[in-house]
């Protein structure tokens, strides 16, 4: 349940940020989290709902986007999506691919008074 | 009501905390793997073999990671070399803190090699970076040849795979065939070694090769 520490993280973020920003209520967080971050959306979520509780950000939306993972392949010059963590090329069945999304694992924007 | 645009990685702590541990390590001449695999895949006992064999060339320290017991870090302190014990107390990884923790009790002067035992888990301990030069993957027979599809991100960042307890596969339908297609197309530059704590196998191998990175790390 690495999700844990990972929320609790992209909270203490979030909370440095709201106070730079003299919020004194979140209302709304987007995270980006690729299929290939290791963290799953639900637990992310369940943790959040749990962890924000008793600070600025209780109660608001936690939306997480999934950026699905991507490559390129450097001798057919094409973009394909990646079949779980395995970036073979559908043309030329190439493996040596460069990824290009899939890992991301940030807070994108956030929202409040 | 405001807009912020943030844009920052999550684990933004945990990197800038390794960073300052990728610093020390650099600092100190050391070459740190992170090892790691399921519970009872045998990291230990693959541990307790190479520093057998390498400890009169090499200067090694040991950072154990486990739950609650002690028991890892007194198979290696036998052995004579520096171990720190993390117990996460539940906690499923090793990340930044615990390791920057564990460097401040090591004496590094004149160490070269820092081998990093995970938490035994085929999951969490992947995301997190700890300063790493080379990841160490072990995976046993005993486990399938189906784990590597299974949890490809651990697999996907090693630089070395083990496959452990290959004197058992007349024993289990492992495949290797399967095993090694599939660690070709998860990483295909991942170099495959085959071992055993019971016959021997692989130990020399492993070593010579963890030499040859040493020696490249850190030239004499």
């Amino acid at each position: 349940m690495h999700e844990a520490a990972i929320v609790e993280s992209a909270l203490e973020l979030i909370l440095a940020k709201a106070e730079e920003h003299h919020l004194t209520k979140i209302k709304r967080i987007t995270a980006k989290v690729g299929e290939l971050s290791g963290a799953l959306p639900d637990a992310m979520q369940f943790v959040f709902q749990n962890a924000s509780q008793g600070t600025i950000a209780e109660g608001s939306d936690f939306i997480i986007e999934q950026v699905e993972a991507t490559a390129s392949c450097g001798s057919c010059d094409i973009t394909f999506p990646i079949r779980f963590y395995h970036p073979v090329c559908p043309s030329c069945g190439g493996l040596d691919n460069q990824v290009l999304t899939g890992y991301e694992l940030y807070i994108d924007t956030m929202e409040g008074d | 009501m405001s807009s912020i645009k943030v844009v920052t990685n999550i684990l933004k702590v945990n990197d800038e905390l390794t960073q300052q541990n990728k610093k020390l390590m650099n600092e100190k001449g050391l070459y740190v793997i992170n090892l790691m695999s399921s519970p009872g895949s045998g990291k230990t006992s693959i541990l307790e073999k190479v520093i057998a064999k390498l400890k009169d060339e090499v200067k090694i320290a040991v950072i154990e990671g486990d739950l609650y017991t002690t028991k890892d870090a007194e198979r290696i302190e036998a052995h004579g070399v520096q171990v720190v014990q993390i117990n996460t107390e539940g906690g499923c990884h090793l990340d930044g803190q615990m390791i920057r923790n564990a460097l401040s009790h090591l004496n590094l002067d004149g160490t070269n090699l820092l081998i990093i035992e995970n938490v035994g888990n085929l999951i969490c301990p992947a995301s997190f970076e700890l300063g790493e030069d080379l990841i160490i993957t072990v995976l046993s027979t005993t486990e399938g040849n189906d784990k590597p599809q299974k949890y490809p991100r651990m697999f996907e960042k090693s630089g070395i795979v083990i496959l452990n307890k290959v004197d058992l596969v007349p024993y289990t339908n492992f495949n290797k065939d399967e095993f090694h297609k599939d660690i070709q197309e998860i990483n295909p530059k991942a170099k495959i070694i085959e071992t055993s704590c019971v016959t021997g196998q692989g130990i020399d191998e492993l070593c010579s090769l963890l030499k040859e990175k040493i020696s490249i790390s850190n030239p004499v």
